[in-house]
């Protein structure tokens, strides 16, 4: 078993070194956060090691990790949750966006949309980085979510709703272009 | 739509997604930790065995279903009652049981034979919980289908607690040779003090003896009992019903962990 052990390890480890770039762009835009990117990105290889024979014999390995990381954020939320479980406004998120806006407005934008993305419910934002980031489609998108079609559809439209809403953002979309 | 309003919803998308890329170059990449990471997942593959011991501690007696005292020692044996052995009742098998501390203990499987379609599956998930047994990571009974599910369960006296769970294709999940992995344990699962080793481990089913040696340097080896044996088989080689590789069990000296546990024989 060693043999086949240690060719494990090796070929886990170019696949980390050959992926791990894009997995903490990924994790960032979901976590909004730097540590948190990181232990998302780590806690979720660290659970494709564990796997990784069913890892590697998967005919799309990348899609099969991403999907194993978007489970991994939608569990850290569910726990949040449930940790934060208490009665809030139901207007809850659009007074938050809207709350933040003037000092939004003065920051660079790529704050202002990585705020915007940390404020949207944890599902829009899985939909709008995996379709608007990942540039995966719905139905891949769907895979990686573990959910249907329509729901992806459902959450990215509402996800890119609230994020046209953002001051901010709103002049830069229905301007277009930016450097 | 107009066409107007269709190329600036093109836009729009456009932007956003110009827009996530610059806001994902804000993160600093670094050097992606390897090492840590392997490391890291052999500390998560071995926790996996001990999965549910904090979490799922129950008294034994209240689900009755799962008692096994009338599980002889010394004989692998499955006690499936559905049509098609282990479907909708799990082949169940003692793998080892002692004395500690004048506590009574055993580990027990269950063993749940590949549903052929989402029927069974559906059927089998609804079996599962009806002996408190649900796999990890099942979000849905479909993707039970062509997959062996086991539990490892742990009654120390009164207490019972699940101890491992695996859902495998059993065609990617072989064992050959000297092939084997292992998670550690507490004997006394009540304690999160390491008190006397427990280790279980898979090897192949060709597999006759496996040797774990301690930090301390002593040895236990777990072999396949006699026909004779009547009990007290505390480190064993177990071959059980429905499963395709065979079961390890070696229970060390106290407060010593395990070195290392290899095929010998």
């Amino acid at each position: 078993m060693g043999d086949r052990k240690q060719a494990g390890d090796t070929e886990f480890q170019a696949f980390v070194i050959g992926r791990w770039p894009r997995l903490m762009r990924t994790a960032f835009l979901l976590t909004g956060e730097q540590h948190a990117a990181e232990d998302l990105v780590q806690s979720t290889l660290e659970q494709a090691y564990v796997a990784w024979r069913k890892v590697a014999s998967a005919d799309d390995p990348e899609a099969y990790v991403r999907r194993v990381m978007i489970n991994a954020h939608s569990r850290r939320y569910r726990r949040k949750l449930r940790e934060f479980l208490a009665p809030k406004d139901d207007s809850g998120l659009t007074h938050e966006i809207a709350d933040t806006g003037d000092h939004i407005s003065r920051a660079d934008d790529r704050h202002t949309l990585l705020k915007a993305l940390a404020k949207l419910p944890p599902r829009q934002r899985e939909a709008v980085v995996l379709r608007y980031w990942e540039d995966l489609t719905e139905t891949q998108a769907a895979e990686a979510m573990g959910c249907s079609v329509g729901a992806v559809k459902s959450n990215a439209a509402k996800g890119i709703a609230k994020l046209r809403a953002v001051p901010g953002l709103a002049e830069t979309v229905t301007h277009g272009g930016r450097k | 739509m107009s066409a107007d309003r269709e190329t600036r919803h093109d836009m729009t998308h456009h932007d956003i997604t110009f827009l996530l890329a610059e806001a994902a170059d804000e993160v600093e990449i670094g050097t992606a930790p390897t090492q840590a990471l392997i490391r890291g997942g052999r500390r998560r593959r071995a926790r996996r065995w001990a999965v549910a011991a904090a979490a799922a501690l129950v008294v034994a007696g209240s689900t009755g279903a799962l008692a096994v005292g009338g599980l002889p020692g010394g004989e692998d044996r499955g006690t499936s009652v559905s049509a098609r052995p282990g479907v909708l009742a799990p082949q169940r098998t003692l793998l080892a049981e002692g004395v500690d501390h004048g506590q009574e203990w055993r580990l027990t499987i269950d063993v749940w034979a590949p549903p052929r379609d989402d029927e069974e599956a559906r059927e089998q998930l609804a079996a599962m919980a009806e002996l408190d047994e649900k796999p990890l990571d099942v979000r849905e009974a479909s993707s039970l289908v062509g997959k062996l599910s086991f539990f490892v369960k742990h009654t120390y006296g009164e207490l019972q607690t699940g101890i491992s769970q695996m859902t495998v294709e059993t065609a990617r999940d072989v064992f050959t040779g000297t092939d084997r992995d292992w998670g550690e344990s507490s004997l006394n699962p009540s304690t999160d003090e390491l008190d006397r080793p427990l280790v279980i481990g898979r090897a192949a089913r060709t597999a006759e003896q496996v040797t774990c040696t301690w930090q301390d340097g002593s040895t236990t080896e777990a072999r396949t009992p006699s026909k004779q044996s009547t009990g007290g088989d505390e480190s064993v080689l177990r071959h059980p019903a429905g499963l395709p590789y065979a079961f390890f069990v070696c229970v060390g000296p106290e407060e010593v962990r395990l070195k290392s546990a290899e095929v010998t024989k």
